[in-house]
């Protein structure tokens, strides 16, 4: 069987960007902290099992993304593999994507899927009831995971350094998530647009509010549920521009 | 150099290796750590005339069943109704003159709940002091009919921060309680399968450790 040229050039780059090493470490780490955690209080619904398990994940799929994937693509751009890459015959924008999928959404997807899999394991009469909400808190995640990551890579690829694109990607995600925090400390009520806005850069919480509502805070608006989805495309397309128009070898 | 998709080294034996070795060791520290969803105790007790044996539960954070069963008993009450802690209503009945044994109580955090047993002794008849002190203290003092001779049992569901007390009356005394997190807790116990995580665990682990490598590799 002959395999597309995306897919072995995929798999090729699937050879550094899950080398062995830290992804391993980080995949065990969090798929024992989250075993542990489904362990060690009861859950009522699929969304608050999600919500305790992967938000510790989330952050280690930042860090891994900031200190793996947008160093390695800097790295990649630094040190001329990618120019390797561009001598592929594939167009540019189908090599950007193969590079996001390679370096961003499949470690997100592994790195985030393997603690919500042994948790649904663990309380698997749980997740079979609610599989829909489940799968929803996960798919946000896994947003906000891919969110952060297109936005190191754009970073990285504007760096082409892979320290500087590592500290640039940890103080953007820093600073996102102290903006975030600021945004809801200063927020008098629940409708008020800072909280609003702090609620929309977190896309989990949206997803946690539409799976379970809460009494007292209004439901998410549409353009709250969009904010980072968006964010997201539009960052992606910006890679792919980049990647296309502007980068030089 | 080639591997087996499923050998240790590619990344799909890598993945399962890593969710076995979780799933395993998450499953054996949850076992020790980890919520508990039962616990039982059981006794025989050679009771003095008007003295009672008090079997208490306090639920801290976890909300459930209780169930208490007597045998050789005369009469059985309960105390359903109270907030907080009944080891400080315990002391209190010490000002109707009812004095308490030594407390053998057990606080245990994975279950969320604090049990056990004491003794109550009155001066005179305990059972005719107990309905003065729940009017005075406004709490309601049950009698329990028995399911067969000498056979009582008690079983009542308690919400978070909820105490129940249950006075067996009789000469030698036999008893059984059983704390079950149940359906009245936030989720049902049932819903943790720790078979199913140790069955998981143990074939994912199978898989990559018997995946042979191919090639030269």
């Amino acid at each position: 069987m002959k395999l597309p040229r995306s897919v072995v050039l995929a798999y090729l780059d699937f050879s550094d960007s899950l080398r062995l090493g830290l992804f391993d470490a980080v995949i065990f780490i969090f798929t024992f902290v989250g075993v542990l955690l489904s362990y060690l209080e009861y859950y009522g619904s699929s969304a608050s099992l999600a919500m305790s398990i992967l938000s510790p994940t989330l952050l280690a799929t930042a860090l891994y993304l900031a200190l793996r994937s947008s160093a390695g693509i800097a790295h990649m751009a630094g040190e001329g593999v990618l120019d390797i890459y561009l001598t592929y015959p594939l167009s540019r924008p189908v090599i950007a994507l193969v590079i996001l999928i390679s370096r961003v959404i499949v470690p997100s997807l592994i790195i985030i899927g393997l603690p919500a899999l042994a948790a649904s394991i663990v309380y698997y009469p749980l997740i079979s009831a609610e599989t829909l909400k489940f799968l929803e808190m996960f798919g946000a995640f896994l947003v906000q995971a891919t969110f952060y990551g297109v936005s190191f890579s754009v970073i990285a690829l504007l760096s082409k350094r892979g320290g500087t694109a590592s500290i640039l990607s940890l103080l953007y995600y820093f600073t996102y998530n102290i903006l975030e925090l600021i945004l809801s400390n200063l927020s008098a009520t629940y409708e008020s647009i800072t909280y609003k806005i702090s609620r929309a850069m977190s896309f989990y919480l949206v997803a946690y509010q539409h799976v379970n509502p809460p009494s007292i805070v209004p439901p998410p608006s549409l353009w709250e549920a969009l904010l980072v989805p968006g964010l997201t495309l539009v960052l992606g397309a910006l890679f792919v521009l980049h990647f296309s128009r502007w980068y030089e070898p | 150099m080639s591997v087996s998709w499923i050998s240790p080294r590619s990344v799909a034996g890598r993945i399962l290796l890593a969710l076995g070795l979780s799933l395993f060791l998450g499953g054996v520290a949850g076992y020790l750590l980890g919520v508990k969803t039962v616990t039982t105790m059981s006794g025989s007790l050679e009771l003095t005339p008007n003295s009672a044996l008090v079997v208490s539960t306090y639920t801290l954070t976890s909300r459930g069943v209780v169930t208490v069963e007597a045998w050789n008993a005369s009469e059985v009450y309960y105390v359903s109704g109270i907030r907080g802690d009944p080891r400080s209503l315990l002391k209190g009945l010490q000002t109707f003159n009812i004095s308490v044994g030594n407390e053998d109580f057990k606080t245990d955090l994975r279950l969320g709940v604090v049990y056990g047993t004491t003794t109550a002794q009155a001066s005179g008849k305990l059972l005719s002091v107990l309905p003065q002190v729940s009017t005075m203290l406004s709490f309601k003092i049950i009698q329990v009919k028995p399911v067969s001779p000498d056979h009582y049992i008690v079983r009542q569901n308690l919400t978070v921060n909820e105490a129940l007390l249950v006075f067996i009356v009789g000469q030698n005394v036999t008893y059984k309680y059983t704390y079950q997190v149940g359906e009245h807790h936030i989720i049902d116990p049932e819903k943790i399968s720790a078979l199913g995580a140790v069955l998981s665990a143990s074939s994912l682990l199978f898989l990559p450790v018997t995946g042979r490598s191919r090639g030269r590799g």
